[in-house]
C-alpha cells in the first residue's frame, strides 16, 4: 500500500536538496576592471539555458585533493564520480595523464569579448547570443557550460552576427589592413582581410581552403547581393562570426599530433594552447603577442608557458576574468530573480541588488590585484567598496549615490567573501535566512563534498514566531531523526551566518531574542572545529587543508571548463601543492594549473582521426 | 561513409528544401482530423504539483469545474479530464520514475513528462528518448512540414520537459520578443490583412544575404565535423541540422501561413495575426513582470498556431525545483515563495490555490485566444490539444504516481470533450503520451517502455 505522507517540508525547500530553481537572466552589472564587456544581461528574458548543468559531481569526503574516479566523460558527463579521498601532496594519480578536453562553443561571456577584440564593439548583451545559467541549486559544479547549439542558438548567433556586421559597414575602414585605391585593387585587399582578420577570430592562420571559401562568400556578396566593397567585408565578418572555427575552442590542430606515448596523451598545439590559456586567464582571445608566441613554438615548454601565464594574469583583462569566476562560484546571475518580501525588505530592489553585485566583483579583483592575492584574504579581507544603498545596508556613514568607493566593514560585524551581502542575499529566503542552504553552499562549493540525498519524508520546520530564532526553529527541526542526515551537516556550517537576515543586514536580535552565530564542524568527520560566527569561519576555512584543496580544485575546473576527471589527478595534486606552498597565492595557482599535464596536454577523443 | 555535407544535403532534401517551394501547410494523414487543416500539440507545463481535492471534476459529463480548474468554465465543453474510478485524483502515474524507486521526487519529474522515460538523478534528471513534441515534428518534418517545432519556457530550468533525443534536451525560447521577430516579422498586425501571395517572386535581400551566409556557414561546419571524436561529432550535427532548420525556415517564409487549408469555411491562417506585445519589452528578470512574461509567452504560441507558424509547442512556464525562485505580489503573496509554499502541503493550500488558479487562468487565456478564432467549420481549438501537467501530485509530498494531466481542444476531433473519463489508477503516463501521438497522426506502438495507449477510452 502506498502511503501519502501529508505534511512534509519546508525544510527540504530551504536545503535545496531537491533541486531548487532560480531564474532569471543577471543583472546588467559593469566588469570590475572595465576592460572586457559587462557581465549583466540587457534587463531582457532569462537565459535559454542552454547547458545546464551536466556535469558530474565530484565525491571527495575523505582526503584534501581526492578527486572522483572517471565519469563518463568531463563535462558532459552524467555519471557522479565516487570519490577516492587522495591524501594531501602525495600524488596518487598518473603523472603523465591527462584529461579530455571535449570541444565546446565559446561562452556568451567568451563571446562577447572576442567580439570585443576583434571589432570593438560591446553593444551586444548577454541573452544576445546562447549564454549559459548556473544552476541554483548551489550545485557542485559552479561554471558556465555551454549546451549544443540548436535552432535557438544558431539563430542568435544569426542574429548577433549580423547585428554586429551592420555596425562593421559603417565602419569598416578601421579594420582593413589595405584600402584599395581602385576597384581592380579591391579583391586583393579582400583576401588580405580574410588572411589577417581570419587569424584573429580563428585564432590560428586561416587554412588555404577556408581562405578560398571566404573569398568565394566575398564574390558572392560583391555579384549576387550586389553589394560593395565594404558591405562586402562586413559579410565576410557576418559569416566569420558564425563559423566553427571562430565560434568552438577546437582542441586540434593542423598537425601532426604530437602523441606522448606516456599516458597516451596529445600535446596541445601553441595555437590551441593560446587559445586555452586565454578564455581561462581572460575570457578572451589571445592578443597578438600571445599568438605570435604560439605560432613560433613560444608555448611548447614549461617555461615558455609560464612566461605568457604569468604576462596574461597581470593584465586588466584578468581582473574581470577573477570578477567573473567569483561571480559564477556565488551563484550571482540568478541574485536578481530570487524573490524577496518587500514589507520585510522595503530597501531591496534592482539597484541594491546590481550593488551587491558589483561588490563581490570588485572586492575579489581587489583581493588579487590590489593585495596580497591569498585565500586567505579573499576569505578574510575587511576592506570592500560600496555605493550609497549598499552603505546603508551595511551601516557605514557618509557614503551616498550610485558611486563605488573604497570602505571598511563595521568593526567585527563583517569579514570575507562570504560575508558579503551578494551571497546572503542569494541564499537568503523571501523574508528570512535559511542555515542549511547556507551551509550547502560552503559545503559544496568551498568543500567540494556531496550530500547524501535527502530522505523522501522530512517533517516541515517550525513556522517562525516571536521568541523563536530562525536557529531556534532549526535546531527543534533538526532533532528529529529523518531530517538529522543532511542538517546536522549543513546546520552546523550556516548557523555561522545567523547573524545575517535574508538580504545579509548584520543582526544581533530576532523575534526578540539573541542570534547565536557561534557553530561547529569536523572538517575531518572526527573533530570539531568552532567558530565564533562567519568572520571566524572565513579563516578557519582559509586554513582548512579540505577547503584550500577546494578552492584549488574549482580552479582546475574553470581553467579545463569542465568536470575534472581520474586524469586530472596527479595535475590538480601538484598545483594544490604549488597553492600551499606559495601562501595561497591566486595567480600562482592559474600558473601551476597551466602549465599542468591535463592543461597543456589532453587524452584523445574516443573515435577522433588524429592529424 | 557518408560525409556530413552530405547528410546535411540529405536532412535538407527531408524538409522538402531540394523541390524548390516548401509546402508549409502540407496535409497529412491523421485518424479524425478535421480534412485539410493541420492538428497541433501545445503542452503547458508547471511545478509544485495541485490540491488533488480541488482539482479532478466528478465523473461524467462536466458540471461546475472544481476550484482549480474554474477558469476554464467558458470553456468546460472543450475540456478532456482525467481521474481515477474510485478517487478524486490522477489516474496517470509516472511510472517510468516510481520503476527506479524515485517516488516522491517529483521537482525532478520534467524529464518524464513528455517522454515517458526518466534517467539520471534528482538533481540532474534526464530523458532516455525524445519527448512527444519532438517525435511528432520529426514526423512532420517527413511530411514537409518546415519548422513544426517551437520550445518556449518563461523562468529558468534546471530541467526541461521537451528532450531532442536521450539526454538532450531542447533549448526553451525564454524571450517572447526574439520569438516574435523570428516568426513575425512581415506578418501584418491585425487579423484580415491580405498575406503576400505565395510564391510570388519578391527579392528580398536580407533572405538572400542570410541563404549565403548559412549555407557558407554549414559548408563550414561540415568539413568543421571531419575527424571529431564522436561525442564532439554529435555536437557539430546538431549545430548543422539547427543551420539546416533555419535554411528550410528561410524557404518556408515564401509560402507561409495563408495558402493552405482544403477544407470548407475559413481556411488556415485567417486569423494570423502578429501577437500584441508591449512596446517596452519588460525586465523578465523582474518577479513583478512575470505576468507579462507568461502573456507574451502565450500570445506568441497562440499566434504561432493560429498563422501555422509551429505544429507542436512546449511551454514550460515555471520550473521550480526548489528554493526562492518566485513570490507572487500580484496576487498578494510575497512573504513566501511558491516552492515553500507548496511544501507546507495543506497548511498552505490558502496561499496556493489562488496561485494554481492565476496558472490556470493563464491557460484560459490561450484556450480563449485559439477559441476565438475560427477555422474550417470550428475554431483553431477544435485542431489542438492542449496538454497541461505538472511535475507531481501535489505540492508537499513530490509524489511521482496520479500526476495531474488535462487535455483541452480535441485536435481535429480525436478526443473526447467537455467530460470526465475515468481510469484504473497505475496507468503509466506513456499510454496517455502515445494517444496524444495518435491524434496527431504519428500511429506509433508505444512511447517509452510501457506499450499500449488509451485510444479506446479518450477517442471520441
Amino acid at each position: 500500500v502506498r502511503s501519502i505522507p501529508s505534511l512534509l517540508v519546508l525544510a527540504l525547500a530551504a536545503l535545496g536538496c531537491t533541486g531548487e530553481i532560480g531564474s532569471g537572466g543577471p543583472p546588467s552589472v559593469g566588469g570590475a576592471g572595465g576592460t572586457l564587456v559587462a557581465s549583466g544581461g540587457s534587463g531582457a528574458t532569462g537565459p535559454a539555458g542552454s547547458g545546464g548543468n551536466s556535469g558530474a559531481s565530484a565525491g571527495s569526503s575523505g582526503g584534501s585533493a581526492g578527486i572522483g574516479s572517471p565519469g563518463s566523460g568531463g563535462a558532459s558527463g552524467g555519471t557522479p564520480p565516487s570519490g577516492t579521498g587522495g591524501s594531501a601532496g602525495t600524488p596518487v594519480g598518473d603523472p603523465n595523464a591527462a584529461g579530455p578536453m571535449p570541444l565546446r562553443h565559446l561562452t556568451s561571456r567568451e563571446y562577447r569579448n572576442s567580439v570585443l577584440a576583434l571589432v570593438n564593439d560591446r553593444s551586444l548583451a548577454e541573452n544576445d547570443v546562447p549564454s549559459e545559467t548556473s544552476n541554483p541549486t548551489f550545485e557542485y559544479y559552479p561554471f558556465r557550460q555551454p549546451g549544443s547549439v540548436g535552432v535557438v542558438e544558431a539563430e542568435s548567433l544569426q542574429l548577433a552576427a549580423e547585428a554586429i556586421a551592420k555596425n562593421v559597414a559603417a565602419n569598416v575602414t578601421t579594420l582593413l589592413p589595405c584600402q584599395p585605391a581602385n576597384a581592380g585593387e579591391e579583391a586583393g585587399c579582400a583576401r588580405t582581410f580574410i588572411e589577417t582578420f581570419g587569424r584573429k577570430a580563428y585564432r590560428r592562420a586561416p587554412t588555404p581552403a577556408e581562405v578560398s571559401r571566404l573569398e568565394t562568400l566575398y564574390g558572392e556578396g560583391r555579384t549576387t547581393l550586389g553589394l560593395d566593397f565594404r558591405g562586402a567585408v562586413a559579410l565576410l565578418v557576418e559569416a566569420i562570426l558564425q563559423s566553427p572555427a571562430f565560434y568552438y575552442l577546437d582542441p586540434r590542430d593542423s598537425g601532426p599530433a604530437e602523441i606522448d606515448p606516456n599516458g597516451n596523451v596529445v600535446k596541445l598545439g601553441g595555437t590551441s594552447l593560446a587559445s586555452r590559456l586565454s578564455y581561462f586567464l581572460w575570457g578572451a582571445p589571445p592578443d597578438d603577442d600571445l599568438l605570435t608566441t604560439a605560432e613560433s613554438g613560444g608555448l611548447a615548454t614549461v617555461d615558455g608557458v609560464t612566461s605568457a601565464a604569468r604576462r596574461l594574469a597581470t593584465d586588466m583583462r584578468a581582473r574581470d576574468m577573477m570578477a567573473d569566476f567569483a561571480d559564477d562560484l556565488l551563484d550571482l546571475d540568478i541574485l536578481q530573480s530570487r524573490g524577496k518580501d518587500p514589507e520585510t525588505y522595503p530597501a531591496y530592489g534592482l539597484p541594491l541588488q546590481e550593488a551587491m553585485r558589483e561588490e563581490v566583483r570588485r572586492y575579489a579583483t581587489a583581493v588579487v590585484f590590489d593585495g596580497d592575492a591569498k585565500l586567505s584574504t579573499l576569505l578574510t579581507s575587511t576592506s570592500t567598496f560600496v555605493n550609497g544603498s549598499l552603505a546603508a545596508l551595511y551601516g557605514i556613514p557618509g557614503v551616498n549615490g550610485d558611486t563605488f568607493g573604497p570602505a571598511t566593514f563595521p568593526a567585527g560585524q563583517r569579514g570575507g567573501l562570504l560575508t558579503l551581502a551578494g551571497f546572503l542575499a542569494n541564499t537568503g529566503s523571501a523574508d528570512g535566512s535559511v542555515p542549511p542552504r547556507r551551509g550547502k553552499f560552503v559545503y559544496a562549493r568551498m568543500l567540494c563534498t556531496e550530500l547524501p540525498p535527502p530522505p523522501n519524508e522530512i517533517p516541515a520546520v517550525t513556522p517562525p514566531m516571536p521568541g523563536l530564532t530562525t536557529r531556534a526553529r532549526f535546531e527543534l527541526h533538526d532533532q528529529n531523526p529523518c531530517a538529522t542526515g543532511c542538517h546536522s551537516i549543513l546546520d552546523g556550517l550556516g548557523f555561522a551566518f545567523e547573524n545575517y537576515d535574508g538580504i545579509g543586514a548584520y543582526r544581533t536580535t530576532e523575534e526578540g531574542a539573541p542570534v547565536d552565530a557561534a557553530s561547529s564542524y569536523a572538517f575531518d568527520d572526527v573533530n570539531p572545529v568552532p567558530f565564533a560566527g562567519a568572520v571566524a569561519l572565513g579563516a578557519v576555512l582559509a586554513a582548512e587543508p579540505l577547503a584550500q584543496a577546494c578552492f584549488a580544485k574549482q580552479w582546475l575546473r574553470y581553467a579545463l571548463h569542465r568536470q575534472e576527471v581520474s586524469a586530472d589527478e596527479a595535475s590538480l595534486d601538484t598545483a594544490t601543492s604549488v597553492f600551499r606552498s606559495q601562501g595561497g597565492s591566486i595567480p600562482e595557482l592559474w600558473v601551476a594549473l597551466a602549465t599542468s599535464r591535463t592543461f597543456r596536454y589532453r587524452a584523445p577523443a574516443s573515435d577522433e582521426v588524429l592529424p | 561513409v557518408k560525409s556530413p555535407r552530405y547528410r546535411r544535403r540529405t536532412f535538407l532534401q527531408g524538409l522538402g528544401l531540394g523541390a524548390g517551394f516548401l509546402p508549409l501547410l502540407d496535409p497529412h494523414e491523421a485518424p479524425a482530423q478535421t480534412a485539410g487543416f493541420p492538428t497541433r500539440l501545445i503542452t503547458i507545463t508547471w511545478t509544485n504539483g495541485v490540491i488533488p481535492n480541488q482539482f479532478y471534476p466528478a465523473a461524467g459529463a462536466l458540471g461546475t469545474l472544481p476550484p482549480l480548474l474554474a477558469p476554464l468554465e467558458p470553456h468546460k465543453s472543450k475540456v478532456l479530464a482525467l481521474r481515477q474510478t474510485n478517487a478524486a485524483n490522477s489516474p496517470i502515474d509516472l511510472k517510468v520514475m516510481i520503476d527506479k524507486n524515485e517516488t516522491y521526487t517529483g521537482h525532478g519529474a520534467y524529464p518524464a513528462l513528455l517522454t515517458g522515460t526518466w534517467t539520471g538523478t534528482i538533481e540532474m534528471p534526464s530523458a532516455e528518448a525524445p519527448s512527444i513534441d519532438q517525435l511528432i515534428a520529426n514526423d512532420l518534418v517527413t511530411k514537409g512540414v518546415a519548422s513544426p517545432l517551437l520550445n518556449l519556457g518563461a523562468r529558468p530550468y534546471s530541467s526541461s520537459t521537451t528532450w531532442k533525443s536521450a539526454g538532450a534536451k531542447n533549448t526553451a525560447q525564454t524571450d517572447p520578443y526574439k520569438v516574435f521577430n523570428s516568426l513575425f516579422s512581415g506578418v501584418p498586425t491585425m487579423p484580415g490583412t491580405p498575406m503576400p501571395t505565395p510564391g510570388t517572386p519578391t527579392v528580398d535581400p536580407l533572405k538572400v544575404r542570410r541563404k549565403s551566409v548559412l549555407d557558407f556557414v554549414g559548408g563550414e561546419l561540415d568539413q568543421f565535423a571531419n575527424g571529431l571524436g564522436s561525442e564532439d561529432r554529435t555536437k557539430v550535427q546538431s549545430h548543422i541540422e539547427a543551420i539546416a532548420q533555419l535554411e528550410a525556415r528561410l524557404a518556408g517564409m515564401s509560402g507561409a501561413a495563408g495558402s493552405g487549408g482544403t477544407g470548407e469555411g475559413t481556411p488556415v491562417g485567417t486569423g494570423c495575426a502578429a501577437p500584441t506585445l508591449p512596446s517596452n519589452k519588460p525586465n523578465f528578470n523582474d518577479v513583478n513582470n512575470y505576468p507579462a512574461h507568461v502573456a507574451a509567452t502565450l500570445a506568441v504560441a497562440g499566434a504561432a498556431v493560429k498563422c501555422d507558424f509551429a505544429r507542436c509547442i512546449t511551454i514550460d512556464l515555471i520550473d521550480d525545483g526548489g528554493g526562492n525562485s518566485l513570490t507572487f505580489p500580484w496576487l498578494g503573496i510575497s512573504n513566501d515563495d511558491y516552492h515553500a509554499i507548496a511544501h507546507l502541503g495543506e497548511a498552505g493550500y490558502a496561499s496556493k490555490a489562488p496561485i494554481d488558479v492565476w496558472f490556470m487562468q493563464q491557460v484560459a487565456a490561450l484556450v480563449a485566444d485559439l477559441a476565438a478564432t475560427p477555422e474550417g467549420n470550428g475554431s483553431v481549438l477544435d485542431n489542438t490539444c492542449i496538454l497541461v501537467t505538472n511535475d507531481m501530485n501535489e505540492g508537499a509530498n513530490h509524489w511521482v504516481g496520479q500526476v495531474p494531466y488535462l487535455i483541452i481542444g480535441s485536435a481535429g476531433g480525436f478526443f473526447k470533450q467537455g467530460q470526465t473519463v475515468t481510469l484504473p489508477r497505475n496507468v503509466p503516463n506513456n499510454q496517455l503520451l502515445t494517444s496524444v501521438c495518435h491524434a496527431m497522426g504519428l500511429m506509433v506502438p508505444s512511447i517509452g517502455a510501457y506499450p499500449g495507449d488509451l485510444d479506446s477510452v479518450l477517442r471520441a
